[in-house]
């Protein structure tokens, strides 16, 4: 029974024998492949991961320890699925019950195009908490040009146009940019390596008409000294 | 599942339950009733006596909390619990929660035994007339089973909310303090610490029972998202043998799944295949 569980096409039922037998390690091993191969459903790789994790844990060698780190990793990653706002969900045509499973670059994607909730900076922190799950051997994506993507489109939400007041530094802690670099100081993060480089940043394309902005580069400055005094 | 209950009640038991009686006339001294009604509903629940547990809560007269914010804020101006009378209060309502899910499961229990219509027999040599009689017996049970089935949904409904209401207590889980103490009472978080392992996998396999019998097998699989939760962390308080008890239950789910031609985890199979007996 084993053998013949192990054919392609029932390869899903065979952690169903591993665990009648109580061999939880390739119980684990088994729920864990299943689980990369599961696209369609989110709720469905969850549970996969899950049960993976419980195998884990019951089996009496240790060596599983890595693989449910990655494992918590991923279901983390779910939780950022499982936490995207209603309304975004709604605008793609995304059902919250019967979600694919995204990538975590469309999952940036669709937090940063987030325009009506609230607090946008958490979600521009959801974002930029993300790109650490982005597989870095990939060719095909420049984690770093992505970065400043995010931190582009989180300046392009204010105007940075000095108010009444005349006051820089009020403006610019208004703005979701500082916002987001209070938030990751506030969770201990060192801003240093955290904030992107301010020359970089202004180079940045998505800044669009902003890029040329004396007002824009003078107020960004005072941002960047600012946090420098008060949150290094 | 070892889940039976002691109800047996001795006269030392009795003791710890009325001296809970003295402390409850003077409402100045609420906080510390409900201080020793928590320490004695510990003691009771650690050794399954839910009946002597339950009868201590009742002691508490239902507007304590009530009671303990006033007094506090009387004294000292501010509506803040300190630390030590927050964690007491939210002590209260974990047994609170546990009290009335268990309460619940015990109706359902009761309902699921002891209501369910007989089915009417018909001996082989009936006559005419038996037949006829027979057959509306068997109309009217038919409608006795319906009635049953519906009390038995909504019931089971409820016990659901209930468990998750422990499983998934806000703010950290059910027996965690929220405040931090200065001195800790060492003794009382060991003991917390102790009802979590002990209360927390019986109340997940009871879940299972309820929904595997109610024929919800997928909801039955998400049992392990819940459990494997770095959330809510419940995987911590299982031994690994309850952790295979646990995977055990699981796997029945997924069997009866099959049997109801969708894949293992309850959802639609994505290949033709027959059901499946392991």
């Amino acid at each position: 029974l084993g053998q013949f569980l192990q054919s392609k096409d029932i390869k899903y039922l065979s952690w169903l024998h591993q665990l009648q037998t109580s061999d939880y390690s390739q119980a684990h091993e088994s729920l864990l492949e299943l689980s990369r191969m599961e696209t369609t459903s989110l709720s469905k790789k969850k549970t996969l991961l899950s049960l993976s994790k419980l195998a884990g844990l019951a089996s009496d060698d240790g060596e599983e320890d890595v693989n449910i780190t990655g494992i918590n990793e991923e279901l983390d990653l779910i939780t950022h699925q499982e936490q995207l706002p209603a309304h975004v969900l709604h605008q793609r045509g995304l059902d919250p019950d019967e979600m694919e499973v995204l990538s975590p670059e469309q999952l940036i994607e669709l937090y940063i195009s987030d325009m009506s909730s609230e607090e946008q900076e958490l979600n521009f922190k959801k974002a930029l908490d993300l790109l650490q799950y982005i597989d870095r051997n990939d060719p095909n994506i420049d984690v770093e040009a992505l970065r400043y993507t995010i931190w582009a489109k989180a300046i392009l939400r204010n105007s940075w146009a000095v108010d009444q007041s005349g006051e820089p530094i009020e403006t610019v802690k208004d703005t979701v940019f500082f916002k987001v670099a209070t938030l990751a100081y506030d969770e201990g993060i060192d801003l240093r390596e955290y904030l992107p480089g301010i020359e970089l940043l202004l180079r940045c394309e998505d800044l669009g008409l902003l890029q040329d902005d004396r007002n824009f580069q003078y107020l960004l400055r005072v941002g960047y000294e600012h946090i420098q005094q008060t949150l290094y | 599942i070892d889940q039976e209950i002691d109800t047996t009640i001795t006269q030392e038991d009795r003791k710890k339950i009325d001296a809970i009686d003295w402390l409850v006339f003077d409402q100045s001294q609420r906080s510390e009733a409900m201080r020793q009604a928590n320490a004695v509903m510990r003691s009771f629940i650690a050794i399954k006596k839910l009946h002597a547990a339950k009868e201590v809560f009742h002691k508490l007269p239902a507007d304590s909390i009530d009671v303990i914010v006033k007094t506090w804020q009387y004294q000292t101006g501010s509506a803040d619990l300190p630390p030590e009378e927050a964690n007491s209060v939210r002590e209260y309502l974990c047994h609170r929660a546990y009290l009335n899910a268990m309460d619940s499961f015990n109706d359902l229990f009761n309902q699921y035994h002891h209501t369910k219509p007989t089915k009417p027999t018909l001996a082989e040599a009936a006559s005419f007339t038996e037949k006829v009689a027979h057959e509306q017996h068997m109309k009217r049970y038919q409608q006795e089973l319906d009635r049953w089935r519906h009390h038995l949904d909504i019931q089971t409904k409820t016990t659901k909310g209930m468990i998750y209401n422990v499983l998934l207590f806000a703010d950290g889980g059910w027996m965690v303090d929220q405040k931090q103490v200065v001195s800790p009472d060492t003794n009382r978080e060991h003991q917390m610490g102790l009802l979590r392992q002990l209360v927390l996998p019986g109340l997940c396999f009871l879940l299972h029972k309820i929904l595997h019998t109610s024929g919800h097998y997928d909801e039955c699989l998400k049992i392990a998202d819940l459990v494997a939760s770095e959330q809510h962390g419940l995987y911590k308080v299982f031994r690994k043998d309850e952790l295979q008890q646990l995977l055990r239950l699981l796997r029945d789910s997924s069997l009866s799944n099959l049997n109801k031609n969708l894949d293992p985890l309850g959802y639609p199979s994505q290949m033709d295949q027959q059901p499946v007996n392991l």
